[in-house]
């Protein structure tokens, strides 16, 4: 059964990761970080260790996904930073809209956060505008769906082990 | 008999056992990105791995054939197209300027063009490669030239490259000519010693004897042993400024070089026929 879930896991963020490629390629931009909101949504149900981990797999996941990026493994930190940021405000009970808005957009700021430090280190241009849209678009799309995920997560759970 | 009862070990939790999983995935990741970051290690098979696995997954996402992707497509062959002939007039145009140039009249010139530039200086690229190398018959120490005048020396060379030290650069000093009279004097791009800091993009110039140089006098190089490094009467530049006030027995000033190092595509190699007989001897007619 983990290993299904975990399987089912690993698929949800390699489909993300495909459609976030793939509304590049389609010029759609600025587009919500799909894989941020699953992180985030894992982190809420199973706290920073779990939501760390996720974090890693995703930036994984978008560090090796063609075109990749320049430096393996940075963007795998951003994401497991913010993984187990948002594992923090794990709480049980139901997850209301704002926190989830408010965590995701904590999470979006350290993800953000690092594309602009290492453009600020190489000297290259900071899109502030586009990196902030960036962020309110995830943190929109991470207040409707996280709630639903967790819910979906937690039924799961519940039903592994009663 | 006394019976010792060990206790067992304490079991890992499996939260415990995941934080150490982590710990150790999160060690790997800094591993990779140090080790990738330093180009110690090439990471290349893990990202051609990745693609392999993810890049047909990515084109069957991807946007698929349309009039509109058609369009783009036969839009940027057009370009590619239009842009070739224009490079191709662009370098005859080029060519034809360099092999006018009085002062290369029956030099064995090899051409090329620039391929690669090097880190900037403080004043623009100090190393540039060419296209030409050493099956095309240049050697080290040749002198490289362009349409308006010396681009640089080579300073090693590869079967189908070569690296130019360009003018401009803080390693390149050289003898030149000034003006119809002909003043020695040496250009380089520190400032000579008493004499004032050239501006970006500009050369100092010193004579080496008294002398007189005025603005726009033509600056040529002096020409060493052999045509190695630099053969005789090519362009330098001209004189921008002279200051003969500066408490120097010999005026300084600055040179505008003939050649902008940053703008350099066709150039030519000069590969000069070193002497093998006796100059012949002479009677004077006085």
């Amino acid at each position: 059964m983990a290993l299904a879930l975990a399987v089912v896991r690993g698929l949800a963020l390699l489909a993300a990761a495909l459609l976030v490629v793939a509304l590049g390629a389609r010029r759609i931009s600025p587009a919500p970080d799909l894989l941020l909101v699953l992180v985030v949504a894992w982190a809420l149900t199973r706290g920073p260790v779990a939501g760390a981990a996720a974090g890693l797999a995703a930036g994984w996941l978008l560090d090796l996904a063609p075109p990749g990026a320049t430096i393996l493994g940075l963007t795998a930190f951003a994401y497991a930073a913010a993984g187990a940021l948002a594992g923090r405000a794990r709480c049980e009970g139901p997850v209301t809209a704002y926190r989830v808005g408010l965590v995701a957009l904590m999470a979006a700021v350290v993800v953000q956060g690092a594309v602009a430090a290492r453009a600020l280190a190489t000297n290259a241009e900071v899109d502030l505008l586009h990196l902030g849209l960036g962020g309110l678009l995830t943190t929109m799309v991470a207040a409707v769906f996280v709630p639903i995920l967790v819910r979906a997560d937690r039924g799961l759970f519940s039903r592994r082990y009663g | 008999m006394m019976h010792v009862r060990r206790t067992p070990p304490p079991r890992a939790t499996p939260r415990s056992r995941s934080r150490r999983v982590l710990g150790a995935a999160l060690g790997a990741t800094a591993v990779v990105a140090v080790l990738g970051s330093t180009g110690a290690v090439h990471l290349d098979p893990v990202r051609d791995a990745a693609a392999s696995a993810l890049g047909p997954l990515e084109r069957a996402l991807g946007p698929g054939e349309d009039a509109l992707s058609r369009a783009s497509a036969e839009q940027a062959r057009l370009t590619a197209r239009l842009a070739a002939a224009e490079r191709e007039a662009a370098t005859g145009q080029q060519l034809g300027a360099l092999l006018a140039d009085p002062a290369l009249a029956g030099a064995r010139l090899v051409t090329g063009r620039v391929v690669a530039v090097g880190s900037s200086g403080p004043s623009g690229p100090e190393r540039v490669t060419i296209d030409v190398g050493s099956r095309d018959g240049v050697e080290p120490d040749r002198t490289v030239v362009a349409a308006g005048g010396l681009v640089g020396r080579v300073v090693s060379v590869t079967a189908w490259t070569a690296d130019v030290l360009v003018v401009g650069s803080p390693d390149l000093v050289v003898g030149v000519r000034v003006g119809t009279a002909g003043v020695l004097g040496e250009a380089a791009a520190a400032p000579a010693p008493g004499g004032p800091r050239p501006q970006p993009g500009l050369l100092s110039l010193s004579l080496v004897e008294r002398g007189s140089m005025t603005r726009g006098d033509a600056v040529t190089t002096l020409g060493s042993v052999g045509g190695r490094p630099f053969v005789p009467g090519i362009r330098v530049g001209t004189v921008r400024s002279a200051d003969s006030t500066s408490g120097r027995l010999a005026p300084v000033g600055t040179l505008e070089p003939a050649v902008e190092a940053a703008t350099l595509d066709v150039v030519a190699v000069v590969l000069g026929e070193e002497r093998t007989g006796p100059r012949p001897i002479v009677t004077g007619t006085g």
